[in-house]
């Protein structure tokens, strides 16, 4: 029989519902609402405004527990999950929540203190007395210091546990449904939002208390810290994807889901080869990852599409360069065979910079080769023409709008006669009324 | 007689305790295309936010048809400066000028069809249907102040108050603008306009309002664009003015 320690049994790779549904489902539901809720104070410019309020409402729960040790005798032993404790807790950090954003809006608006500086001073403010309240706290009630900063998806064994985020969930959801186009309008244009009636305040008021509700029920799974990283990670790599507020809270969500679904999965394929991992840290890793993959292959702006765009660009500014000096040195109709090197030297390249050029051309019909000499076909005459048109109407437009000098344009007009939309040709032509020579005699083809 | 489309009564406004607007008193006539000039920190943006109840005037009052702007949000559209929203923002045109529906509609609702049509045809309007699917943050200057006036009469208010429609744009533009300044002013409509260009002001529009912290005149174009007056809007008699300002900031915020 195969004794190996070594020996992997498939089931351990998958979940196990019976110990990872709970911890799995509150990682789904951190990671939903912290990314609907991420991407609205994210295109606000305000993406800190989570780390603050995450960090502030430290003292209200420790006040809110202090507060229920005194009042709710009973003690189980569990802090978070049961009820009672569970609204004195929420209630204490909703009020530091939003006792710290207002403070940080009053600061910036009563005194000559700026936003971020005002935000930099309140919230560790919030945080220090927090620790010092928890650390008396936790002296008299069940409480994992630990937890508060770095989280512990895996302390959670029963639904009960789930239910506060749950609930917290579907609020988000349930505001994003009816306040959309309230939640669209006064992120984009407070001013507008308050013209027009909407009550601007309100939906304000009502994003810092839920983004403070969620906060506290993501506490105990992910941590203050990194609850920020589901606030700002998926948001941001959903706005690398999209330009359309609607499908950036959609993506956001399913980037938060995700992330929670991949680093649960993660943290227990690691531990099956004997890495003992936390699941909160891999969520957030996962999201990081999420994250670099948007940012390099991402359709629109991409860094390697974005590459492969400049790539593209640069050879077709070399072909074209190309074609214009096999015309420019081929002289008026019949024009002559052009040797590859005079034209590399024309253009100041190797002649071996040139040879991918040339078989472009050659392959899309532009030119013919016949012993070492290139020449234009009548379809590459066409093209190169209309780029040396482009060319000489653009000289012709510097000197007599712009009062270039005419042995100034030269270089200039080199780099805009690969880039002349036939729009623009088309308006220069109109304001020079069609010319039929450039300024330095040259016929404009 | 009915009450004027504007009031302003005996307006003080102040930021951070000092007044950068002193006694204004004006009332605008129905249908005139009213050009507000005046040097720069003369308060002529403070003038319109604080129509539109978004500063809170040290005293004084203004009525819009002759009740308070509250009662009357549906009837004054209005065009902050471009500069004062994030251009990189993720939405689309078509979807900006949608937003100036959103006053007709209740909490809770979203926009129809019958608003998606108004929007469309204010993008019409102003010469940006080609751009409707385009993210805002791709557009230049000049088309950027289009698609906010396209927002603007998507919002069908019979007054508007526009914030330097002018500022850095094109020349096609700035006759495409003018053109529906006159087309509105011709369906009977208010406006109020910041314009900083003086060359033109007096083509542009058929009332002026020469301001400089206190209202220096308010009259049709032709009875208040002369030399003496633009002299004083222009001029430096301010120091007093500058100087009492200050001395009330001072004293109410505590300091020596």
């Amino acid at each position: 029989m195969n004794g190996s320690v070594l020996a992997i049994n498939a089931a351990d790779l998958w979940f196990d519902w019976e110990i990872d549904t709970w911890p799995l489902l509150m990682a789904l539901l951190v990671g939903l609402s912290c990314g609907l809720l991420g991407t609205v104070f994210l295109v606000r410019r305000t993406a800190l405004l989570g780390d603050a309020v995450s960090h502030s409402v430290l003292p209200g729960i420790a006040g809110g527990l202090l507060l229920a040790g005194y009042l709710v005798k009973q003690d189980d032993g569990h802090v978070f999950g049961t009820s009672t404790t569970m609204l004195f807790i929420m209630g204490g950090a909703l009020l530091a929540a939003l006792a710290s954003t207002m403070l940080i809006e009053a600061l910036h608006r009563y005194s000559r203190i700026k936003p971020d500086t005002a935000l930099g001073a309140v919230f560790p403010a919030f945080f220090a007395a927090g620790v010092i309240l928890i650390r008396i706290v936790a002296r008299n009630a069940h409480f994992d210091e630990d937890c508060v900063f770095y989280g512990s998806l895996e302390v959670i064994g029963e639904g009960s546990q789930v239910l506060p985020t749950l609930l917290c969930s579907i609020l988000v959801i349930l505001f994003f449904l009816g306040f959309y186009k309230e939640i669209l309008i006064t992120s984009f244009d407070q001013q507008l939002s308050r013209s027009l009636g909407l009550p601007t305040g309100l939906v304000n008021l009502l994003l810092v208390s839920l983004l403070a509700l969620a906060v506290v029920v993501a506490f105990e799974a992910v941590g203050a810290i990194l609850v920020i990283a589901l606030l700002i990670i998926p948001p941001a790599t959903a706005q690398l994807l999209s330009y359309r507020f609607d499908r950036v809270l959609l993506l956001a969500a399913f980037f938060g889901l995700s992330a929670a679904l991949l680093g649960s999965w993660m943290t227990i394929l690691l531990e099956t080869v004997g890495f003992e991992t936390a699941r909160a840290p891999t969520v957030a890793v996962v999201a990081g990852l999420q994250f670099l993959l948007a940012l390099t292959f991402g359709p629109e702006q991409g860094l390697l599409v974005q590459g492969l765009r400049k790539r593209a660009l640069k050879s077709r500014i070399l072909e074209e360069n190309l074609l214009g000096a096999v015309y420019r040195l081929g002289g008026n109709p019949p024009a002559e065979p052009v040797l590859l090197e005079d034209a590399a030297a024309r253009l100041g390249y190797a002649p071996a910079k040139l040879s991918s050029a040339l078989r472009r051309c050659i392959s899309r019909g532009e030119l013919t080769v016949e012993e070492a000499a290139v020449s234009l076909t009548p379809q590459g005459e066409q093209k190169v023409a209309e780029i040396i048109r482009g060319h000489r109407l653009w000289e012709s437009y510097m000197i007599h709008e712009m009062g270039a000098a005419a042995d100034h344009v030269h270089d200039a007009a080199d780099q805009i006669e690969h880039h002349l939309q036939p729009g623009l040709v088309k308006e220069l032509e109109e304001l020079l009324g069609n010319p039929a020579v450039d300024p330095h005699g040259s016929q404009i083809p | 007689m009915s009450a004027p489309p504007i009031e302003i009564h005996d307006l003080t406004v102040s930021y951070n305790q000092k007044p950068v607007l002193w006694n204004i008193d004006v009332e605008i006539p129905e249908g005139a295309l009213v050009g507000i000039i005046g040097p720069n920190g003369a308060g002529k943006s403070t003038l319109l936010k604080s129509v539109m109840g978004l500063l809170e005037p040290s005293s004084g009052w203004v009525k819009i048809y002759g009740d308070p702007i509250e009662q009357q949000r549906a009837t004054v559209g209005y065009i902050p400066q471009r500069e004062e929203v994030d251009w990189d923002f993720p939405i689309t045109v078509r979807d900006l000028v949608l937003m100036g529906r959103y006053g007709h509609l209740g909490l809770l609702k979203r926009p129809r069809a019958a608003d998606r049509k108004i929007a469309d045809e204010a993008l019409e309007k102003v010469g940006m249907t080609a751009f409707a699917n385009r993210q805002i943050a791709n557009l230049s200057g000049g088309q950027q102040q289009r698609i906010f006036l396209a927002r603007a009469l998507a919002q069908e208010s019979r007054v508007y108050l526009m914030d330097e429609p002018f500022a850095g744009v094109d020349a096609t533009t700035e006759k495409a603008i003018v053109k529906l300044l006159e087309q509105m002013r011709s369906e009977k409509r208010t406006l109020l306009v910041v314009h900083h260009d003086l060359q033109t002001a007096s083509e542009y529009f058929d009332h002026l309002l020469l301001l400089n912290r206190r209202l220096v005149a308010f009259g049709p174009t032709g009875e208040v664009f002369n030399e003496e007056l633009l002299r004083k809007t222009y001029g430096g008699h301010l120091t007093v003015l500058s100087r009492a300002g200050e001395a009330i900031r001072q004293s109410k915020s505590g300091k020596k």
